[in-house]
């Protein structure tokens, strides 16, 4: 509002009760209030944890020994493991992306507001945000004391965790689609699970694809993760190499798991390329 | 032979309480004929249609399909009936990530259990009979193409393939041409009026171009606020009438 509309109005320019100050206050400085008072607490935050330039230079020298350390990599005196090791993760992996991919379908199919009622939608949408609501290694942890050690209960982990993110996806793609030619199939008598065949799935196939790969992405970095809370996979062996300080060792594991998510990133441009 | 094919009865649709959209449509339709239906928008002309094969559902009333009373259906015994009643639609409403074939072969849907629509695994007769009507309309070397890379009227013309490849007893038509250019209006016309004629099925079309309704039409319907205000041949409706459904006669001249 300009000045010469406030006039016009009647407004004088300054309000007259002690709610009205905030309000006027607000609605003019507000903006500028948010900044400053986000600006105190960076700064507040950063004296409590030790966050000082200081701080951060002598960390520096720690660094530099680390990574003279971590070379060269030693890919060979435990290459064994590694590799078992790493082609765990990569099962659990794949095993958490089919599951958890299967199960997302049906589901986020239940929960679309498009095409199923409330009362399919409400439990459905309930369970996909109960699957996201925790970080995979608080999930692998409750896996891990519920069934035990190993790669099973990575696998598990990692198909909760894609649930609870395609699903979500794969519902929102449905609710977004065009419902014209949904309308004409149905006007042809077609069942309902024939409207989804022609009416829905070929609209969101290549939105599911684009998302199946991408959880698949998110699956193989994670599966390397798992090991860490004793769910299977390479992380039970790079968190060791950690702590017997054997960086060369370190290095090699890393340098192994660049690799394995730079193929999978090539191999799943492909298939994207092919539901295109 | 000519029977009735289509009686609305007192045909009433409010989609929110107290707005009435159709209020009392009554309407016998001949077993054979193309009846246009005119009228200003919001007159409740797609809503009729859409009433007819309960893509809408009435809010009261009686539709009587060949002596079905359509509004009581349910479940299977609706989908059974929307079959026999082809629909094409404004904005064509082809699935457009799917082929020209499989968009004609949507069509038999209301026939085919989901394995075989899943598997596209329609029988026989089906595919001979969508390749047949392709060449019929003049879209045999687009089998193959997906349905978002046709032109307008290559659309509309895959829209009137998949309604036919149900053998329709009465096709619903609504504002098939609104989104095309005039001359390419006149040959989706001509192509369902011929179609329906050979098929000896009637037609219902929706349409705001008078001059085109009064070239194809057997018979013409007015329709203003939810009513039916005329209800005779093209060359009844003259100035007069026109005025009575649509308002006013500057926009005549």
């Amino acid at each position: 509002m300009d000045a010469l509309t406030r006039r016009a109005i009647g407004d004088v320019g300054y309000p007259v009760a002690w709610s009205g100050w905030v309000r006027w206050l607000l609605e003019r400085y507000g903006n500028r209030i948010a900044w400053v008072l986000l600006t105190l607490y960076v700064v507040y935050a950063s004296s409590t944890l030790g966050f000082t330039p200081a701080r951060f230079f002598a960390g520096l020298g720690h660094g530099k020994v680390f990574v003279l350390r971590l070379f060269p990599p030693d890919f060979t005196s435990q290459w064994a493991d590694i590799q078992h090791d790493m082609l765990e993760s990569l099962e659990i992996a794949v095993l958490a992306s089919v599951f958890g991919i299967a199960a997302s379908l049906p589901l986020g199919l239940l929960a679309a507001r498009n095409l199923m009622p409330a009362w399919v939608t409400w439990p459905a949408r309930l369970l996909i945000s109960l699957s996201r609501s925790f970080h995979p290694v608080i999930v692998g942890i409750l896996f891990v004391k519920a069934i035990g050690f190993g790669p099973l209960a990575g696998v598990m982990t990692l198909a909760v965790a894609s649930v609870g993110f395609i699903g979500k996806l794969f519902t929102e793609a449905i609710e977004e689609i065009s419902l014209r030619q949904v309308e004409a199939v149905r006007a042809t008598g077609a069942s309902f699970s024939n409207m989804l065949i022609f009416g829905v799935f070929p609209q969101v196939t290549p939105r599911f694809v684009g998302f199946s790969l991408y959880q698949l992405d998110s699956n193989l970095r994670n599966s390397t993760i798992l090991g860490i809370v004793g769910a299977g996979g390479i992380g039970g062996t790079l968190l060791a190499a950690f702590q017997r300080f054997d960086y060369a060792i370190v290095c090699a594991i890393v340098l192994v798991m660049i690799a394995m998510i730079m193929v999978g990133e090539v191999v799943s441009e492909q298939v994207r390329k092919l539901f295109q | 032979m000519r029977g009735t094919t289509l009686q609305i009865q007192d045909l009433e649709k409010q989609y929110t309480a107290g707005r009435p959209v159709l209020r009392g449509v009554s309407l016998n339709l001949d077993s054979e004929g193309v009846t246009i239906v005119i009228g200003p928008s919001g007159a409740g002309k797609s809503t009729l249609l859409r009433c007819v094969n309960r893509l809408v559902e009435p809010t009261a009333g009686r539709i009587l399909f060949k002596g079905t009373n359509l509004v009581s259906l349910r479940g299977r015994a609706l989908r059974e009936c929307r079959r026999r009643i082809g629909m094409v639609f404004q904005e064509f409403n082809l699935v457009e990530r799917l082929s020209v074939i499989e968009n004609l072969l949507s069509g038999r849907l209301g026939y085919v259990p989901p394995w075989r629509a899943w598997l596209r695994r329609f029988p026989e007769a089906d595919i001979r009979k969508a390749f047949d009507l392709l060449e019929q309309l003049g879209l045999a070397e687009l089998a193959a193409k997906r349905a978002d890379a046709l032109s307008g009227g290559q659309r509309q013309r895959v829209g009137i393939g998949r309604a036919l490849m149900q053998d329709p007893e009465l096709l619903l038509a609504d504002e098939p041409t609104s989104s095309l250019d005039p001359k390419t209006s006149v040959e989706i016309m001509e192509t369902m009026a011929t179609m329906a004629r050979n098929r000896h099925i009637p037609v219902i079309v929706n349409m705001h171009d008078v001059n085109l309704a009064k070239r194809f039409a057997d018979r013409m319907l007015g329709m203003t606020e939810g009513r039916i205000v005329f209800d005779g041949k093209p060359d009844d409706l003259a100035t007069e009438e026109l005025s009575a459904i649509y308002g006013g006669e500057e926009w005549m001249r």
